[in-house]
């Protein structure tokens, strides 16, 4: 029982990490459309993700599914509390996924569908960090049986992770146009990560240092003098990515930016776990209570093992068809 | 209370009053239309309506008519299919601006009758949301009014208005532009059946 809960606690996170990562580049470039001007650099900026874009959202999709048959307990417990963040990513997502599509055909109306595209990454990652930073404060459970969630996703702390989560998309964005890109675009996006890889810094020092004093827990757990030395691994490799990442961007390298970016996001999210586990709904529901039946767990597994090979095996190969500099407007 | 109805079953296609008096006032109907539907045999036998108490029933009239629509829908989208086939034997097909009428008003149809096997499987399940195990009722979560009507509204204007608006935009734009002449295809247009010539390459044998 225990193995099977902890072995699905791992394809969930798996699964997040994964679309936080490659949807999180693909949402990063929607943001950073405003930045650029002309039509030919947004046809380009569009083309790099065009055809992986859809893929990323599956993770998305997996990572909810998987959720929703593992652990039905933490599904009917989070998402009354959180429906309106939630509704709000898939309006957004929708937009966005709509302005793909119309964006291609438009002519008079391209202005409105980029706009779309933009609003909807950037509604889309708030939400995402509304989530997140509600998922590192804790639930108050009490509330929420008489249908009224209190709006515990909206507080200052929540706000600054989903501020932090959009430079960090971004971020992850503009170094993965630093990969797809030559000339100009290229140039404008070293720019931009230069500067942004600061701001980062600094939203996670903050993110950091404030969620230990959100929970004593999260501060036991941190800086109780046992756990220290091998949890103080973690910020600091965070810093070493960082430093990577500030070296490649100092340098000029095209592929150092984009994976030392990923590294910080990986550090960051074993944090996050590390601050969570063992509970799945913080501080009330442990991820043990909240499995599903064990024969239910059982016969999903088979099913991921079956599909998640397939799955991994495709976003390997759709990325190494696309692989290469972009430097011709995509369409179908 | 436990009812079955054995033997002949008729499919009824058209009658009145129904929920109140659970009873059939008037009706028009196939015999043994509903055995052969639900069980493929002849003098099926089926679980009837009165069996469950009225308060496990659904709303009968809803199901009753979608059902009836989609079914009249599917058979006349396959007689329009029929029309067609005897018109391009015919080698009237590209010239019956009727019949062009006809398809151009009955586009919805598939829709319609999509939205109707819909409401079918889900109102005629009520009140139950899984078999026998779970009802609707308990199975909805605590997301309060207001979250429910905000998201709701959001969902009609998004779909309805914004999405409505470029879908019927875009399509209005393709047809203004209209299909390709038809002097540019590469076959005769009213020959009904059209193999490619098959393919010689040099160097074969």
């Amino acid at each position: 029982m225990d193995i099977l809960a902890l072995a699905w606690a791992g394809i969930i996170a798996f699964g997040i990490i994964m679309y936080i990562i490659l949807d999180g580049f693909d949402l990063g470039i929607g943001m950073l459309f405003p930045f650029f001007r002309s039509e030919h650099e947004k046809d380009l900026m569009i083309s790099t993700i065009l055809p992986v874009w859809d893929g990323n959202e599956t993770w998305l999709v997996f990572g909810g599914a998987a959720l929703y048959g593992a652990f039905p307990l933490v599904f009917s417990t989070i998402l009354p509390i959180l429906y309106l963040p939630i509704f709000l990513m898939v309006i957004a997502l929708l937009f966005r996924g709509v302005a793909f599509e119309f964006r291609l055909k438009a002519i008079k109306s391209k202005f409105f569908w980029n706009s779309c595209f933009f609003m909807g990454s950037l509604f889309a990652t708030l939400a995402q960090g509304l989530v997140l930073g509600a998922f590192v404060k804790g639930f108050d459970l009490s509330c929420c049986h008489d249908g009224v969630s209190n709006y515990q996703w909206f507080n200052a702390f929540a706000v600054s992770c989903s501020v932090a989560l959009v430079f960090g998309y971004i971020l992850l964005g503009s170094n993965r146009l630093i990969i797809k890109t030559v000339g100009d675009l290229q140039k404008k996006c070293f720019a931009i990560s230069n500067k942004l890889q600061y701001l980062m810094l600094i939203f996670l020092i903050i993110v950091s240092l404030w969620s230990p004093y959100l929970d004593p827990a999260i501060k036991q757990r941190w800086f109780n003098p046992h756990n220290m030395p091998y949890l103080a691994i973690l910020p600091f490799l965070s810093l070493v990515f960082l430093t990577m990442h500030w070296y490649g961007i100092k340098n000029k390298k095209e592929y150092l930016p984009f994976w030392s970016s990923i590294g910080v996001f990986v550090t960051c999210y074993i944090g996050f776990m590390i601050s969570a586990y063992p509970y799945m709904v913080p501080r009330h529901i442990t991820y043990i209570e909240a499995a599903a039946d064990r024969s239910s767990l059982l016969f999903m597994l088979v099913g991921a093992c079956i599909m998640l090979p397939p799955l991994l095996y495709y976003t390997y190969y759709s990325y190494k068809i696309f692989k290469g500099k972009v430097t011709e407007k995509l369409g179908y | 209370m436990t009812l079955k109805l054995t033997g002949q079953i008729n499919l009824i296609l058209l009658h009145l009053d129904i929920e109140t008096a659970q009873l059939n006032h008037w009706s028009v109907g196939i015999p043994h239309g509903a055995s052969l539907i639900n069980t493929h045999s002849w003098n099926g036998e089926l679980t009837g309506l009165k069996s469950v108490t009225p308060e496990y029933q659904p709303r009968v009239a809803n199901v009753f008519y979608s059902f009836r629509l989609m079914v009249m829908l599917g058979f006349m989208m396959f007689g329009l299919a029929v029309v067609a086939l005897y018109l391009r034997i015919k080698k009237r097909l590209f010239d019956s601006r009727w019949f062009f009428k006809i398809c151009l008003w009955t586009a919805p149809s598939g829709f319609i009758a999509l939205w109707c096997g819909w409401i079918t499987a889900e109102m005629g399940r009520q009140p139950w949301v899984v078999y026998h195990l779970l009802k609707t009722a308990d199975a909805v979560s605590s997301v309060s009014l207001r979250n429910i009507l905000i998201s709701f509204a959001l969902i009609v204007i998004v779909y309805g208005v914004i999405f409505g608006y470029f879908y019927f935009y875009f399509l209005h734009k393709t047809i203004e532009k209209g299909p390709e002449k038809i002097k540019e295809l590469a076959f005769p247009i009213h020959q009904p059946f059209q193999y490619m010539p098959p393919v010689t390459t040099k160097g074969d044998n």
